[in-house]
């Protein structure tokens, strides 16, 4: 209760005032206790004013105040159409209709008025026969410039500004009422689904309106054979499954500041690792940032990134780039890369942070491999000309060991990198893990279905770059496919990613009936749907010096959606049980692909026990939370215990 | 749904890839949905305490306009009051200085007095010496019964009238 200027009021609707639609509607009551009559109420707003158009018995008021009794109809109401926008209010009050005294201000909020629409032609609920439809269409507010019918995956125009005389009494405070009428450019075409109409205005804004139709055309003039769109949409599953929440963790008994320097910005492989565990750690309680050589704002490839991440030009000499300037207590340099290394260099030398360097690759295979000359060639070359050769984004041999002896410990993606470690280096070996998203996911049937694969069809999934290094592997697997096809075992290979070099020979024209390429998925998680698409998973390969180094960081993701994974005896196929975790093979090559294939189409229940097999052993063996846990317990053990 | 009626099959493989691309776009579009659902929730909240504030602000606003306009009306009186002492005080202050003045020729006049007064007393003082001397004379002892007797007769005299 307010007093001013003697009168004593309350407003009664609540506040932030809201008048949706434009529709005004505000309530309470006024009284002065040296008036026998209610006082005259009004508001003023937007430039107009709004006197009370209703006065209400309050009984309970001229008690509360003891109020005379002629002042009982002190209850008023407010109402009126409001322009769209904030506005200011003024609410007044009048003994004598001619002083007024203002009450209180206050802010009004008015929407938009909807979008009013009339399917006049064709008068059935549900319209089945193409042909045109007629109706207005007309905003409260706005002039309307488009108007288009919306339905299934329909979009169709409509010519408007036909004459309508009706219209402007309906809708008076529509600006082009009088040519609200509008039809159809043509007869609606074959399709499905409810009617909306969508309105453009003048402005270029929006307005839909669901209508009460609902369109069921089955053929139109280029259709004539009757097509059935009414069924359910065959969609993929939800990017995020039902029940896939994070589990809870306990908190860092000591919080580090620790900061990763990344070989490459945040859509690298790598990066999804580096995200895990940087999430992981923080939700420990640690602060993370991770460095990337440049494109930091790749970070919106991951939306639910809890760390910072930044340009290595941003990290100075120092590494500043914590909380209040603060450097970082630890830094976990992303395999031994040129890149990587020269930032780490200046960072030791600008403090004392302790450095943990990760290996995920056999890296001096890759130089090997990417350079096309052998390690003593490479050795021979003089430093000038090899360290042209080698660049940012590869290992230089020579100082790649200083860097690693340099390092306080290591990590290691799989235990055989051990190997390539100084003697005596502390080291833990991390496993990557697969996130949420791609847990034991059913195959999408009616999607399945509605792209023409039925159950007799073999859908293969593989997402990774086809690059120089795993050439001969991808080959394998498109020859595997080739060959399924061409022995009657019909076979789809989804491939996602990019090819930065070819297949060999004729391999790509003769698999290309049979491989649908989609190209790079942006976000990482969207590929756990899609891989609920395929029968089986393959990692193509076979033991050798590159694979036996290597995690491919795909085969978590395989493991936990739950289907058979083919793969060769190297890296996780050492660990994996053939016949129960996965069908581990010898050779991973097109034969061997093509003949487990077959094996796993022939006998459905091995197929069966080893999709359960896949999803335990993913449950088991890959969880980003255990794994951070551990690289959490490991800093520990090499970080003093106070900084 | 019933078979495609697109019979070629590179047409059937391009709307199937068209198909599962579609759906990526989905997601990519549910995301986007969701981003702008969360922002739209956001800005709303915003938009929800922003009008508190602005509201709240008013009424503080209003309520200060009040107090703001009692103390001017107050300061108004005070300053009315203030113009009627400051017109007292130079009548005052007027008849202070005449009060002054009249003071100061009371002054003056005093001590003209206390002047004729201290002759006066040094005249009375010579009178008094002198009278004193008299007193003692043999001459005046020696005519005291003289004295007297002209008293006699002067009351005498004045009762026989």
């Amino acid at each position: 209760m307010t007093p001013s200027e003697g009168f004593q009021h309350e407003l009664e609707s609540p506040l932030p005032a809201l008048a949706p639609g434009g529709a005004l509607t505000l309530k309470g009551w006024c009284v002065h206790p040296a008036a026998r009559q209610a006082p005259a109420l009004r508001l003023i707003c937007a430039g107009r004013e709004y006197p009370a158009t209703l006065r209400h018995p309050r009984p309970d008021v001229c008690l509360a105040l003891a109020a005379p009794e002629e002042a009982v109809d002190c209850g008023f109401e407010l109402s009126g159409a409001l322009p769209t926008g904030v506005h200011l209010a003024r609410l007044e009050a009048s003994l004598d209709g001619t002083q007024w005294t203002c009450l209180r201000r206050f802010t009004l909020a008015a929407t938009a008025g909807e979008l009013q629409v009339a399917i006049e032609y064709p008068g059935d609920v549900t319209i089945a026969d193409s042909e045109r439809v007629q109706g207005w269409c007309a905003h409260p507010e706005w002039p309307i410039a488009e108007v288009w019918l919306h339905y299934g995956n329909r979009r169709l125009r409509c010519e408007h500004g036909l004459a309508r005389t009706d219209v402007p009494r309906l809708i008076p405070t529509s600006p082009d009422a009088a040519r609200a009428g509008f039809i159809s450019v043509k007869n609606l075409p074959v399709g499905c689904g409810p009617l909306r109409v969508c309105a453009v205005d003048r402005a270029g804004r929006r307005h839909f309106l669901s209508t009460d139709r609902r369109i069921d055309i089955r053929t139109d003039e280029e259709n004539p054979l009757p097509l059935d769109l009414s069924g359910p949409p065959a969609r993929l599953g939800p990017v995020q499954p039902a029940g896939s929440a994070t589990p809870a963790v306990d908190s860092a008994a000591t919080p580090r500041r620790i900061l990763f320097v990344l070989y490459g910005d945040m859509t690298s492989n790598s990066a999804l690792h580096v995200a895990a565990f940087a999430n992981e750690l923080t939700r420990n309680g640690h602060e993370c940032v991770v460095a990337v050589p440049r494109n930091a704002e790749t970070i919106r490839y991951h939306p639910d990134a809890r760390f910072r991440c930044v340009d290595f030009a941003a990290c100075g000499d120092r590494g500043a780039v914590f909380a209040g300037g603060a450097v970082p207590d630890l830094i976990h340099a992303w395999t031994t890369r040129e890149a990587v290394r020269h930032l780490c260099e200046r960072l030791l030398a600008g403090g004392s942070p302790l450095l943990v360097v990760h290996l995920e690759d056999h890296e001096s295979r890759i130089l090997e491999s990417t350079l096309g000359h052998s390690g003593p060639e490479l050795a021979a070359l003089p430093a000038a000309e090899l360290d042209a050769l080698v660049g940012a984004a590869l290992s230089h041999p020579r100082h790649s060991g200083d860097f690693l002896r340099r390092a306080a410990a290591c990590t290691v993606i799989i235990d055989r990198l051990q190997e390539l470690l100084p003697l005596g280096k502390p080291t833990r070996v991390l496993w990557p893990a697969a996130t949420a998203a791609f847990y034991e996911r059913p195959i999408p049937w009616e999607l399945r279905t509605a792209l023409g694969w039925d159950r007799d069809r073999t859908v293969l999934f593989y997402h990774g770059n086809l690059h120089p290094t795993n050439r001969d592997e991808m080959a394998a697997l498109y020859e595997a496919v080739v060959r399924l096809n061409a022995t009657g075992t019909p076979t789809t290979l989804l491939r996602a990613g990019r090819d930065f070099c070819a297949l060999p020979g004729k391999l790509g024209e003769q698999a290309a009936p049979y491989v649908m390429a989609l190209g790079r998925i942006g976000r990482h998680d969207h590929l756990a749907p899609l891989m609920a698409l395929a029968d089986f998973f393959v990692q193509p390969g076979e033991p050798d010096a590159f694979n036996d180094y290597r995690f491919p960081s795909k085969l978590p993701e395989f493991f936990a959606t739950g289907r058979p994974v083919i793969l060769p005896r190297t890296n996780i196929g050492t660990v994996a049980r053939h016949g129960i975790d996965a069908f581990v093979i010898d050779r991973a090559d097109a034969t061997g692909i093509a003949a487990a294939v077959r094996t796993l189409r022939a006998d459905p229940a091995l197929a069966a026990t080893l999709a359960r097999g896949a999803a335990t052993f993913a449950r088991e063996h890959f969880s980003w939370t255990h794994s951070a846990a551990q690289l959490a317990e490991f800093y520990e053990t090499v970080l003093p215990t106070t900084i | 749904m019933n078979p495609s009626p697109y019979n070629r099959a590179s047409d059937t493989a391009v709307l199937r890839k068209q198909l599962i691309l579609a759906q990526v776009q989905l997601m990519e579009l549910e995301d986007l949905r969701d981003e702008l659902r969360t922002g739209l929730v956001a800005a709303h909240a915003l938009l929800h305490q922003n009008r508190q504030l602005t509201d709240s602000t008013l009424q503080t606003q209003d309520r200060i306009e009040a107090a703001h306009r009692e103390l001017q009306e107050e300061c108004t009186r005070l300053r009315t009051s203030l113009r009627q002492i400051r017109e007292q005080e130079v009548g005052l202050v007027a008849r202070l200085t005449q009060s002054q003045a009249d003071i100061a020729a009371r002054d003056r006049t005093l001590q003209d007095v206390h002047a004729v007064l201290a002759t006066l007393r040094q005249r009375i003082a010579q009178l008094e010496t002198k009278q004193h001397a008299l007193e003692a004379s043999r001459s005046w002892r020696w005519t005291t019964p003289l004295r007297a007797l002209e008293r006699f007769f002067r009351q005498q005299g004045g009762r026989a009238k």
